[in-house]
């Protein structure tokens, strides 16, 4: 498996779902946004479902959210989870609650692709586009149902594949035209050279600092007073000092990015009550990085939108990748 | 049939079939009640109410003078409450219900031997059967009104309108104008309603069989009064500190009142009227144990010997080949519609 | 490891445990009366090696965990694992790992048998028994008895802490996801089956962590040194939007340890997209968007760089120009995500409250939804002669807000309006627009028919 984005031929666009109830809670230490491992894995399903119907193949997905609205209740310092319903058990008592986050989205999916459909005529592509659609509708996204019909209003598109532009040329233009349509919206990219950034930066002035500090740090709101020498300099101490809300280099969240192994990879059928027999099994945990919401039109092109899956077995590490920095620095269209 | 070899799996979990959206609340006049464009949507208030002294006094403050204080620093509460407006007297309720194939299909199931023998007997369930009882009753709990809950109560009058939806437009319609007519305690109507009935649940039914995508819009006009309360879904939050000083939590989407797609799905599954010992309940939800949650009780409970809970007829008709009762059958396959996490686990 | 017998290091260990144990003893004989009978019992319950023979027996009621099953979900039963972070791959991603040696074990199981765990954590000779003992310290079990047979016993019975109990197992109420490891998603053979498990230590840390930020001495110093804006040596953090989930409900010691030390409170982090929905009001009382438009942040910075360009060089070289063009194809996104929140966010037909001074061409661009139930506005909207004017209108604010420093004459005003009108997106969105309109007409009339 290679550890870029597999050759695209062009993006397939369902715009403008509603989801309702899709998972608040992305991992232990995150919510307000379903996994982007949650996406990939509807990406691979939906390539199952399709498979034998079109000459179709996925490569990455990216989300673009114009809406969201988490189920929670503000009132306190902290937000707890608005539930739905108080179980019970067989005997008729209350069951042990389990709190499940929800959250109902507007989002718009973005799915690199390959395949000879591309090279299709118009029509073939729309039936080709209606039917991913059709079949998305009867799924689930991130736990949550997809309402019919798109979000209502003037922007309420009907999902599309295109190839790209013959000439790279005209790409840039092409995928400007596209991004507009995206708008208002904010699209999940991941910047895990922030937290690289964040961590040297701590480590310059504490050595023992680690991943996690960085994590913190960057995820916060850091209040400080201004710099000594600034105060000093003006006025006596008597003046007031106006502190200051650290700035952050954009919209900066907290994100799972997938999983790292706690054990070996166990062959097949040899861990009890596993949801199958035959395939290979592993405990795993979380892992994190930080992602950045970014509005459509700041992207320079679709490599930069686009997560995909990357297995490393011999580490065990099973992560979501993104190409927004790499895409930048060296292919600005 | 009976191989005893054959174990429930202990990984086994179902995805509901009936996918119900949220319901959402708006108001109209009820010689309006069609021209959706009138509609305005229902938005939750907050009220402020004085909690009155009402707990048992401790000792101590029996003292009248302490009373008194009490009463007059009462505790501060809001809560939430939706209603309609001075100038409507009509509430309409509207949603969409997706209905999905591949009933008795495992979403998860680390068995193939029981996975066989299951998709066996609800094929043998299906080729006996069909889908028909079980959706004829989900259509009755649509023309009835039941999925309204609480603002069924003292209508004065409700009117259901159910369109199947094909490509964003309403193929075919049905409109039950006396929905009160038809009783929530069992599943008979009569002359066009009965007929209409019937065409909605063999719209369902071939839904489940999959023989086509079914997607249905419901709405539901309630006349009740000008400016009187309607009642939305009330939210569960556990963090006392969370809630504030708020006791009741209503469920909106977009601002807009309504009610959880789960209890949505809760009324259209109520159509169990097969568990033992019934009194005059009429039909429960359809649940792993029949349990009721308003009553905190269980309908189905599990024996020793057999009871009339899910697992234990799911085993007997599966494991060793004893079908139920014709009732019961109706009752297993109408819980591997709803959904669920059915491991043995252990 | 240790190589040597070393008796200042067993004494060590020998006098730990001694006081762990008295400790212990005295606590439950305060609460016996003077002549109780079970006084001598409780006394030889004591004595260390009764008291660490029947630790040996019970610690297989509970086991030392760093990653948990029941966090996950309360009804789930199966392998619970002992991760050292230091052994974990290190990953650039933030997990278990980068603890190090430095982490809290977490214990699921019986909690009557907890302190047997908390003997086992005693600190002597710079480690805890246990560590000592998974490396078969030579001094601790001299410490644990003179036989070196029994100590030995005794020792794998309490490194048995760590062990995954019974064989791996997972269960129906777990997490466990299909994750492809191949090319092809349409292979079965393609995937590898990943079960999340609680990363329990982990948690712990940023629990702390948090907890110290929001209510320490230290913090609520900081905060209060804000507030009187006096300066401070440190500073502090808030976490905005956090939020506490509850696991294990009213019974938070059926999930683990530091679960119930934790009060069962989990906090989650926020990676809530950018809310701009409640930001938006309509463009009411006043005469043209483009006011509010440039006063937008970006756009003011925006128009800010281009004047100060167009000051410094006049000259149409190939490079400037496509700076220029940068610049303005970037305002032109500016206004398409302006005029897209206000579709998205404000009801269709906003324009025709009274309050709506706005001219005709900027209502039709700024409220097309309103075409739907508005023949008359439909007619004009699909005429396609207003982008012309939005065009206008665009070049003179951009002019005027270019003109103090340049003599921006005629020539340049109508250049701007056909760059925005030749913009081929602006009127390829337009044509999508005209034609979803269309199919909106279609369906609003199918529907009342």
């Amino acid at each position: 498996m290679s550890d870029t984005l597999a050759e695209s031929r062009g993006l397939l666009i369902l715009p403008r779902l509603r989801v309702q109830n899709a998972n608040a809670i992305s991992s232990p230490f995150t919510h307000g946004f379903p996994a982007i491992t949650a996406f990939l894995g509807l990406m691979w399903a939906l390539e199952r479902k399709l498979a034998g119907r079109y000459p179709l193949f996925f490569t990455g997905v990216g989300v673009i959210c114009h809406h969201h609205e988490e189920q929670v209740a503000t009132a306190g310092f902290t937000r707890a989870f608005r539930l739905t319903r108080n179980p019970i058990d067989k005997d008729g008592s209350t069951a042990a609650i389990v709190e499940e986050g929800r959250i109902h989205l507007d989002i718009t999916l973005v799915f690199g692709v390959s395949g000879t459909v591309l090279e299709a005529d118009w029509a073939i592509r729309r039936e080709c586009a209606d039917q991913v659609a059709a079949e998305l509708a009867q799924m689930r996204i991130a736990g949550g149902t997809v309402l019919p019909g798109a979000a209502a209003g003037i922007h309420a598109t009907r999902p599309h594949l295109e190839a790209f532009p013959d000439a790279a040329n005209d790409r840039p233009k092409w995928f400007s035209n596209l991004r507009r349509r995206w708008l208002p919206g904010f699209a999940l990219v991941a910047r895990d050279d922030l937290l690289a950034d964040r961590l040297a930066q701590l480590r310059r002035k504490d050595a023992t600092a680690t991943t996690l500090d960085a994590w913190l740090d960057l995820v916060r709101l850091n209040c400080m007073p201004p710099p000594q020498d600034e105060t000093a300099a003006t006025e006596k101490k008597t003046s007031a000092v106006e502190w200051i809300y650290e700035k952050k280099p954009g919209w900066i969240v907290p994100i799972p990015v997938g999983y790292g192994a706690l054990t070996p990879l166990q062959t097949a059928g040899s861990v009890r009550n596993a949801r199958d027999a035959t395939t290979p099994f592993r405990f795993v945990e979380s892992l994190y990085s930080i992602g950045q919401w970014i509005a459509p039109h700041r992207l320079d092109s679709w490599r930069q939108l686009l997560w995909y899956g990357h297995s490393d077995i011999e580490t065990g590490r099973y992560r979501a990748c993104n190409d927004y920095i790499a895409a930048t620095s060296t292919h600005p269209h | 049939m009976s191989d005893t070899a054959i174990k429930t799996a202990s990984v086994l979990a179902f995805e509901r079939k009936l996918d119900p959206s949220d319901a959402l609340f708006h108001s109209a006049s009820w010689a309006s009640r069609n021209d959706e464009a009138t509609c305005k949507p229902i938005a939750i208030r907050t009220k402020s109410v004085r909690g009155t002294i009402s707990n048992r006094l401790k000792t101590k403050e029996q003292d009248p003078a302490k009373l008194d204080a009490m009463v007059e620093k009462p505790n501060l509460q809001t809560v939430d409450v939706a209603a309609l407006p001075g100038d409507a007297d009509t509430l309409c309720v509207s949603f969409t219900l997706r209905v999905l194939a591949g009933t008795g299909k495992p979403s998860a199931c680390n068995d193939a031997a029981y996975q066989q023998r299951l998709l066996q007997t609800v094929d043998g369930y299906i080729k006996a059967n069909g889908f028909g009882e079980l959706a004829r009753r989900y259509a009755g709990n649509l023309a009835n009104g039941r999925f309204l809950w609480r603002n069924r109560i003292g209508a004065e009058q409700v009117e259901i309108r159910i369109d199947h939806l094909v490509d964003g437009k309403a193929a075919k319609s049905w409109t039950f104008a006396d929905a009160l007519s038809l009783s929530l305690r069992n599943f008979d109507a009569t002359g066009d309603d009965l007929k209409a009935i019937a065409e909605i649940g063999t719209l369902i039914a071939e839904g489940l069989n999959g023989d086509r995508h079914v997607l249905l819009r419901i709405r539901a006009c309630v006349r009740i009064g000008v400016g009187q309360e309607v009642f939305p879904s009330q939210e569960l939050i556990l963090d006392d500190r969370a809630k504030g000083n708020k006791s009741k939590t209503l469920y909106a989407v977009n601002d807009i009142a309504g009610i959880h797609s789960q209890k949505i799905g809760n009324a259209l599954r109520t159509i169990d009227t097969w568990y033992p010992e019934q009194g005059d309940l009429g039909p429960i939800a359809v649940e792993p144990y029949g349990s009721v949650t308003t009553l905190g009780k269980a309908y189905r409970k599990p024996k020793k010997d057999g009871g009339a809970d899910f697992y234990s007829l799911l085993d007997n008709w599966v494991l060793k080949g004893k079908a139920p009762g014709a009732g019961d059958q109706h009752y297993v396959i109408a819980v591997l519609v709803r959904g669920g996490v059915f491991g043995e686990g252990g | 490891m240790i190589d040597q017998p070393d008796s200042t290091r067993r004494a060590a260990f020998r006098a730990a445990i001694e006081r762990f144990l008295q400790e212990r003893r005295d606590a439950k004989l305060e609460k016996l009366p003077e002549d109780a009978q079970n006084r001598e019992a409780l006394l030889a319950q004591f004595q260390a090696a009764s008291w660490i023979e029947d630790a040996a027996r019970r610690v297989s009621q509970i086991q030392a965990v760093t990653h948990s099953l029941k966090a996950i979900h309360p009804d789930a039963r199966g392998t619970n694992l002992y991760c050292p972070p230091a052994l974990l791959p290190g990953h650039a991603e933030l997990g278990s790992h980068v603890l190090g040696g430095d982490f809290a074990g977490d214990v699921v199981g019986n909690a009557a048998a907890l302190d047997v765990y908390k003997f086992l954590r005693l600190q002597a000779n710079g480690m805890t028994l246990l560590d000592a003992l998974l490396a078969d310290d030579p001094d601790l079990l001299a410490a644990f008895s003179s036989d070196p047979d029994q100590a030995g016993a005794w020792c794998k019975a309490f490194a048995n802490l760590v062990q995954p109990r019974g064989e791996l197992a997972s269960h129906t109420h777990a997490k466990q996801v299909y994750w492809l490891v191949d090319e092809m998603p349409t292979e079965d053979s393609a995937y590898h089956l990943l079960a999340p498990l609680y990363a329990s230590s982990l948690t712990q840390r940023v629990h702390t962590t948090i907890n110290d930020d929001r209510f320490s001495d230290a913090a609520k110093a900081a905060r209060e040194a804000r507030r009187e804006k006096r300066d401070h040596p440190a500073g502090f953090a808030e976490y905005p939007h956090l939020a506490v989930q509850k696991l294990g409900g009213t019974k938070p010691q059926n999930i683990s340890q530091l679960n119930s030390e934790r009060g069962g409170a989990n906090y989650l982090l926020a990676s809530l997209p950018p809310q701009w929905k409640s930001k938006v009001r309509p463009p009411l009382n006043i005469d043209s968007v483009f006011s509010r438009f440039g006063a937008r942040d970006l756009v003011h910075t925006l128009v800010a760089e281009l004047r100060e360009f167009l000051e410094g060089d006049p000259t149409s070289i190939k490079p400037t120009r496509d700076f220029r063009e940068d610049l303005f194809d970037r305002l032109v996104d500016e206004l398409a995500w302006f005029a897209s929140e206000l579709h998205d966010a404000l009801s269709p037909g906003w324009s025709t409250a009274p309050a709506c001074q706005l001219p005709m061409a900027e209502q039709l661009w700024l409220d097309p939804g309103r075409a739907t139930h508005d023949d008359e506005f439909h007619r004009h909207w699909q005429r396609l002669d207003w982008p012309e004017e939005i065009g206008r209108s665009f070049g003179y604010w951009l002019n005027s807000e270019l003109k103090g420093r340049l003599p921006v004459g005629l020539v340049e005003l109508r250049e701007w309006a056909k760059e925005l009108l030749g913009d081929e997106i602006w009127m390829a969105h337009l044509k999508n627009l005209g034609r979803q309109m269309a199919r909106d007409r279609r369906a609003a009339k199918g529907d009342a028919a």
